[in-house]
């Protein structure tokens, strides 16, 4: 019972994945070429939130040096080491995503 | 050929940049997966702390991680540390238990230290230290005048290498005594184990870039 959390992850994700295509396919009428197509622009997203996160830990970085050369006073690179940053990025991906989406 | 535009408008070419990207979403995926549900990061952690050598030495450093929260209580990798140095030091390995760090951290460890029965003489600080060079030039200024030479490193494994070169350029001989850990077991766990893999492997380049060990 120590290490749960992996087939708990996988069995609740299985299900309501499961769910959802069964009320995509029954209810609303999606296709798997649909489907095909969403883990597409899926995969693309998650690149641009990678892209955002690069961007963003490059100017964090910067940011940080350029303080420490300004003032002399040490600010720790490790600030940039926060799972928020992470988030914000793939937030940014997914507004840059449908913002592009809309152009198309 | 137009701008950069989505990668799903149906049967047309894509952009050079859309491919660039979906593979990096690909890779990103990858990394999620094999990251967090395979004991990748656990692999390279334990790989990164090397083997311990918990042989006789002539003190026992630990050094900063984390550092002690503003009501003066150890982070959870700070305790950690804290306590296989403290346990290190009762089983006789060296007559002195050396805590380095930020100066909350290290008067909070010393005090957990003396609490727990290591006697005042037997602990040093070297606190003030915002870096892991820092630490190290001020581990040198602390121990080398009083002959010490020959010390037990208490790092997290993650941490082991880049301290112990950094204590090995002032002069000591390290043996390391990693906190031993097989690593977490739950996929949350194992991804930020594996984001402070990523922040220790730029810290390396940073560091390799600049001359510095």
């Amino acid at each position: 019972m120590e290490n749960l959390s992996i087939p708990l992850l996988v069995l609740m994700v299985g299900l309501t994945s499961l769910a959802a295509f069964l009320v995509g396919t029954r209810r609303l009428g999606l296709t798997a070429g649909r489907l095909r197509r969403a883990g597409a622009r899926t995969l693309d997203c998650v690149g641009l939130g990678l892209v955002f996160l690069l961007a963003n830990l490059l100017i964090g970085a910067a940011a940080i040096l350029g303080l420490r050369a300004l003032t002399g006073a040490f600010v720790s690179l490790y600030f940039l080491n926060d799972a928020t940053l992470a988030v914000l990025s793939g937030l940014q991906a997914l507004v840059f995503q449908w913002w592009r989406a809309g152009r198309a | 050929m137009g701008g950069f535009r989505p990668a799903v408008s149906g049967g047309r070419r894509a952009h050079p940049v859309e491919y660039g990207i979906r593979l990096l979403g690909v890779a990103g995926l990858a990394l999620l997966f094999v990251g967090g549900f395979t004991p990748l990061a656990n692999v390279i952690n334990a790989w990164m702390g090397g083997a311990p050598r918990l042989e006789p030495a002539q003190a026992i450093i630990v050094v900063g991680r984390g550092g002690a929260d503003a009501d003066g209580v150890l982070t959870n990798r700070s305790l950690r540390r804290t306590l296989v140095g403290i346990q290190l030091y009762r089983d006789g390995l060296a007559p002195v238990l050396t805590f380095s760090g930020s100066d909350g951290e290290v008067n909070a460890r010393a005090d957990l230290a003396r609490g727990l029965g290591v006697p005042a003489e037997g602990i040093l600080t070297a606190g003030g230290a915002s870096t892991t060079r820092d630490e190290g030039a001020r581990l040198e200024r602390l121990l080398r005048p009083r002959g010490i030479q020959r010390v037990l490193l208490v790092a997290d494994p993650i941490d082991m290498p880049r301290t112990r070169r950094v204590l090995e350029h002032s002069g000591f001989t390290v043996l390391p005594a990693p906190t031993a850990s097989s690593g977490p077991g739950n996929p949350e766990l194992r991804l930020e184990l594996l984001r402070d893999l990523g922040a220790e492997l730029a810290a390396w380049a940073y560091n390799t870039l600049r001359g510095r060990p």
